[in-house]
C-alpha cells in the first residue's frame, strides 16, 4: 500500500506529495483506537482465558493439581481432559453437532426455497416481513413463546383439563395424548428445539439469499429459458451457482451461530434432558459449579471449533468483494 | 399537525392520571416499632442490595426498611435476579460488588470469603441468633452470613374440604402418609402433584422432597452426611429414598401425568393443580411459600377450611423433623449506612419487622410466634418451634455450586435415567468439591 501511494506522487504537485507523504508513525495513528479497542477486548480476554483454562476450579493452582493418582491425567491440559472426554461435554458435542446438521442446511434451504418462491410473486414484501418478523425478537422471547407452544399439560390424562401448549391442542384435539416434546426422547426434544432456531433465522437466510437472487441477470435467466432450459434446470445449473458466494456466506454464517448457541436452550430446558450445548455447560460450569477453570477450556474450545469458520468467511467475502 | 400532537399529550395525560388514581395507595403498612434506631452515622447514605426478590417480595423488603429509611434517610438501590450466582460472580469479578447481597446458597459464603466482611466486625447483632443459624453462615471461624428470612419446607398442602369430602384424614405417622397415598389412588383419585420444572433450576422441588423423606426413613444424621460428605451419594440407602420418590413421580397413578407430568410441570403449576376447579390432585409438597402462592392465584380461597398443610409426619408420628431453607445477608462493602441495615436488620426491632411483614419467617431468636400478623406465618413459625430437629436444605449446603449436579440428577431419574449411574456420576462430582 505504501509504496504504491509513493509512486504516485512522485507524478503528483510537490507540495500535494508532502502533505500526503505517510512517515511510519502516522499509518499507526490511525489505526491505534482500534488496535486498543482490539487489545482491550479480544486480545487481553482470549490471552487470559487461555491461562484461565489451564487453572484449577479456584484459581489457586494449576490445573495439574486436581489431578487424582491412579486416575487419567492430562497434566497442565487436565480441564481440556474434562471438555473433551467427560460424559456430559460429549453429549453436549453431539447435541452442538446434531444442531449443525439440521439447523444450518434447514435454514438454509428454507431461506433459499422462500427466496426464490417469493421473487415471483406480488405480495412479495408482505411475505418477506412476516417471514423476518421473528428475527426482531430475542432468543429469550423466542424461547418463552416457544416454551408455550410445546407446554405439555398438567394433567395430560384429562382431555377436558385446560391446555395452554398449541401444539398439544392439536393432538389432543385429534383425540391423541399429549406429548412432552422438551423431555422427550433426546432426538425429539432436540428437533423441537431446533425448529424454534430455524424460525427464528429463516428471515435472516431468506433476506441475504433474496438480495443475492435480484443480482442475477435476468438476460442470463432468459437466454437459458429461450435455449430450452426448464425451470428446475434454470435454478440449479445458473442460479444457483451465481449465488453460491452467498449461499455459503449464510451456511458459514449459521455455523458460527450454531456453535455459539445458548439462548434458545438455557431458556427451554435448561440443559436437560440431554439437550444440554457446549455454551450452556461453559455457563453452567463457570456460573453453576464455580468451574472457572473447566469454563474458560470450554470456551477455548468453542474459539477454535469458531476460528477456521470465520477465516474461511472472510476469504470469501475478500473473495466476493474482489469480483465486484 | 401541533393541534392533533396536544390533543394526543392531553389524553395521555388524563389516561395516566386516571391510572395513577386506581393504582393502590402506597402507604407503608408496617407500624414503627418503638425503640431508637441507631444510624451509625450512616444518616443520607446509599446501600445498593442484590437478591433473588422481585415484585411483592421486593416490595416487602423495602417495607421492612422503611422505618430505616425514615430515621436514617438511606437510599436503598436494590437489584432483584433469578440468576444471581452469575450477576454476583460477575461483579465480584469485576471489582464492582454489591455492598450487601442476600444469598440463598450456603455454599457462596466459602467463595466470597476473601470479598466479604466479617459480621461482626460491622456491629451485627448476632446475640440475637441461635448458634445453629450462626453456624451456617460461618466459613473458617468467622460469620459472613447471617440468615435473615428461613422458610420451612417439609409441608404438604392440601385442601381440608377435598380431604373431608373424599373421608381422607391428615396422616400422624409416615407410614399412615403412604397409606393415604395409597388409599387415594385406589379410589381413583391422583394423590400427589409433583411438578419439578423451574426454569435452568428444574429439579429443585425434587430434592427438596427426596431430603424430607431421607430425614424420616434414614434419619437426620445420615441425611446431613450428604452435605458434608460423610454420607456417601451412591450410598444403598440414598438409592433407598430416591426410589420411594420415583415411585410417586414416575407413576401416573400417583403424580399428576406421571414421570412426563413431573418433570414438565412448573412447580407453580404444580401448587395451582390441587387448588383448581376442579382439583386435579389432593396434595402438593411444598415449602411455606406455597401458602402465598395459593392466596395470590385464589384470593376467594381462605387459609385453613379451602387450603392448609400438615408437616410430613416422622416414623413414630413423634415431632417431626424439619426441613428449612433461607436467605442470608452478607456484606462486601463496608459503609456507615451498610452498618446500620446490618444492625437494624439482625436487631430485635428488624426481626419483627420481618416477622409482621409477613415475607415467611425470621430466624431471629427474639421474634415470637406472637409477631406473625399472618396466619400462614404463624403457622409455620409454630410448625418450627414444635420441630424435632431443623436441618437445612442439603443442595444449599453442598459446595461447589453441586446443588445444580443435585437438581439435574433427580430430573434425569425422573425421566427415565439409571439411577445407580445417576448417583455414582453424584458421588464422583463430590469427590470433586470436597476434594478442593
Amino acid at each position: 500500500m505504501a509504496s504504491r501511494k509513493k509512486k504516485k506522487s512522485r507524478h503528483a504537485d510537490r507540495s500535494v506529495s508532502l502533505i500526503m507523504r505517510q512517515g511510519v508513525i502516522t499509518p499507526w495513528l490511525f489505526i491505534l483506537p482500534a488496535l486498543v479497542i482490539i487489545f482491550v477486548y479480544i486480545a487481553y480476554p482470549t490471552v487470559y482465558t487461555v491461562y484461565l483454562s489451564l487453572r484449577n476450579a479456584s484459581l489457586t493452582d494449576w490445573a495439574s493439581a486436581a489431578c487424582k493418582a491412579g486416575q487419567p491425567c492430562w497434566g497442565l491440559l487436565e480441564n481440556y481432559r474434562y471438555a473433551f472426554t467427560s460424559d456430559i461435554m460429549l453429549k453436549s458435542f453431539r447435541n452442538n453437532v446434531i444442531w449443525l446438521l439440521v439447523m444450518v442446511p434447514g435454514v438454509t434451504a428454507l431461506g433459499l426455497l422462500v427466496a426464490v418462491l417469493v421473487d415471483r410473486v406480488r405480495y412479495e414484501s408482505l411475505a418477506k416481513s412476516l417471514i423476518f418478523m421473528p428475527m426482531a425478537i430475542s432468543f429469550v422471547g423466542a424461547g418463552v413463546i416457544w416454551g408455550f407452544v410445546y407446554n405439555f399439560p398438567v394433567n395430560p390424562d384429562n382431555p377436558n383439563a385446560p391446555i395452554i401448549g398449541l401444539l398439544n391442542a392439536v393432538l389432543v384435539g385429534l383425540g391423541k395424548r399429549p406429548v412432552p416434546w422438551l423431555s422427550s426422547p433426546p432426538l425429539i426434544n432436540n428437533l423441537a428445539l431446533i425448529l424454534v432456531g430455524i424460525w427464528l433465522y429463516t428471515g435472516f437466510s431468506m433476506t441475504i439469499l433474496s438480495a443475492s437472487i435480484k443480482g442475477v441477470p435476468i438476460e442470463l435467466l432468459e437466454a437459458a429459458r429461450i435455449d430450452g432450459a426448464n425451470e428446475w434446470q434454470v435454478f440449479w445449473k445458473i442460479m444457483v451457482p451465481i449465488i453460491m458466494p452467498t449461499i455459503t456466506v449464510v451456511l458459514t454464517t449459521m455455523t458460527i451461530f450454531t456453535l455459539k448457541l445458548f439462548d434458545i436452550i438455557y431458556v427451554m430446558t435448561g440443559g436437560n434432558f440431554d439437550t444440554n450445548v457446549v455454551a450452556v455447560r461453559m455457563y453452567q460450569e463457570m456460573y453453576a459449579n464455580y468451574e472457572t477453570g473447566r469454563s474458560a477450556a470450554i470456551a477455548v474450545v468453542l474459539l477454535i471449533l469458531i476460528v477456521p469458520v470465520l477465516i474461511y468467511n472472510i476469504h470469501r467475502f475478500r473473495e466476493q468483494e474482489a469480483i465486484r | 399537525m401541533s393541534k392533533r400532537f396536544w390533543y394526543l399529550i392531553t389524553c395521555l395525560a388524563v389516561i395516566s392520571l386516571l391510572v395513577a388514581a386506581c393504582g393502590p395507595k402506597v402507604t407503608p403498612t408496617v407500624e414503627k416499632p418503638e425503640g431508637a434506631l441507631d444510624c451509625k452515622g450512616g444518616e443520607g447514605g446509599e446501600v445498593s442490595l442484590l437478591g433473588v426478590w422481585s415484585g411483592d417480595e421486593e416490595a416487602r423488603l423495602i417495607e421492612i426498611f422503611q422505618p430505616l429509611i425514615d430515621a436514617c434517610n438511606i437510599t436503598f438501590t436494590y437489584e432483584g435476579t433469578r440468576d444471581l450466582n452469575a450477576v454476583l460472580a460477575t461483579r465480584v469479578e469485576g471489582g464492582n460488588p454489591p455492598d450487601i447481597s442476600m444469598m440463598p446458597n450456603v455454599g457462596a459464603f466459602a467463595q466470597y470469603k476473601a470479598n466479604l466482611i466479617p459480621l461482626d466486625q460491622l456491629g451485627a447483632n448476632l446475640n440475637n441468633y441461635s448458634q445453629d443459624w450462626l453456624e451456617l453462615g460461618t466459613v473458617d471461624g468467622k460469620v459472613y452470613g447471617v440468615f435473615v428470612k428461613s422458610d420451612v419446607k417439609s409441608l404438604v398442602w392440601y385442601s381440608p374440604a377435598a380431604f373431608e369430602a373424599g373421608g381422607y384424614t391428615v396422616p400422624t405417622t409416615w407410614d399412615e402418609f403412604v397409606a393415604l397415598v395409597e388409599q387415594i389412588k385406589t379410589d381413583g383419585g391422583v394423590p400427589l402433584s409433583m411438578g419439578i420444572e423451574s426454569g435452568a433450576a428444574t429439579g429443585w422441588t425434587g430434592t427438596d422432597f427426596v431430603q424430607d423423606i431421607m430425614l424420616r426413613v434414614k434419619g437426620v444424621g445420615f441425611t446431613n452426611g450428604l452435605a458434608d460428605g460423610t454420607t456417601a451419594w451412591n450410598d444403598p440407602g440414598v438409592a433407598e429414598v430416591w426410589e420411594i420418590y420415583g415411585k410417586w413421580a414416575m407413576d401416573p397413578a400417583y403424580a399428576l401425568g406421571g414421570a412426563e407430568g413431573t418433570v414438565s410441570t412448573g412447580f407453580l403449576d404444580a401448587i395451582y393443580a390441587v387448588f383448581a376447579d376442579p382439583p386435579q390432585a389432593f396434595m402438593v409438597k411444598q415449602s411455606g411459600f406455597a401458602g402465598g402462592v395459593v392466596e395470590g392465584q385464589y384470593p376467594e380461597l381462605e387459609f385453613g377450611t379451602d387450603f392448609t398443610f400438615f408437616v410430613i409426619p416422622s416414623l413414630d408420628g413423634s415431632a417431626p423433623p424439619v426441613q428449612v431453607g433461607g436467605d442470608a445477608m452478607a456484606v462486601f462493602n463496608d459503609t456507615p449506612a451498610v452498618r446500620a441495615v446490618v444492625a437494624y436488620l439482625t436487631s430485635e426491632m428488624g426481626g419483627k419487622a420481618w416477622a409482621a411483614s409477613g415475607f415467611d419467617l425470621s430466624p431471629n431468636s427474639k421474634v415470637t410466634g406472637a409477631d406473625y400478623t399472618n396466619p400462614i406465618s404463624a403457622a409455620k413459625a409454630d410448625v418450627l418451634a414444635a420441630a424435632s430437629s431443623v436441618s437445612f436444605d442439603v443442595g444449599d449446603l453442598l459446595p461447589g455450586g453441586m446443588a445444580m449436579d443435585e437438581f439435574t440428577a433427580i430430573t434425569e431419574y425422573v425421566n427415565g435415567g439409571d439411577l445407580t449411574a445417576i448417583l455414582d456420576r453424584l458421588q464422583m462430582r463430590a469427590d470433586e468439591v470436597f476434594g478442593e
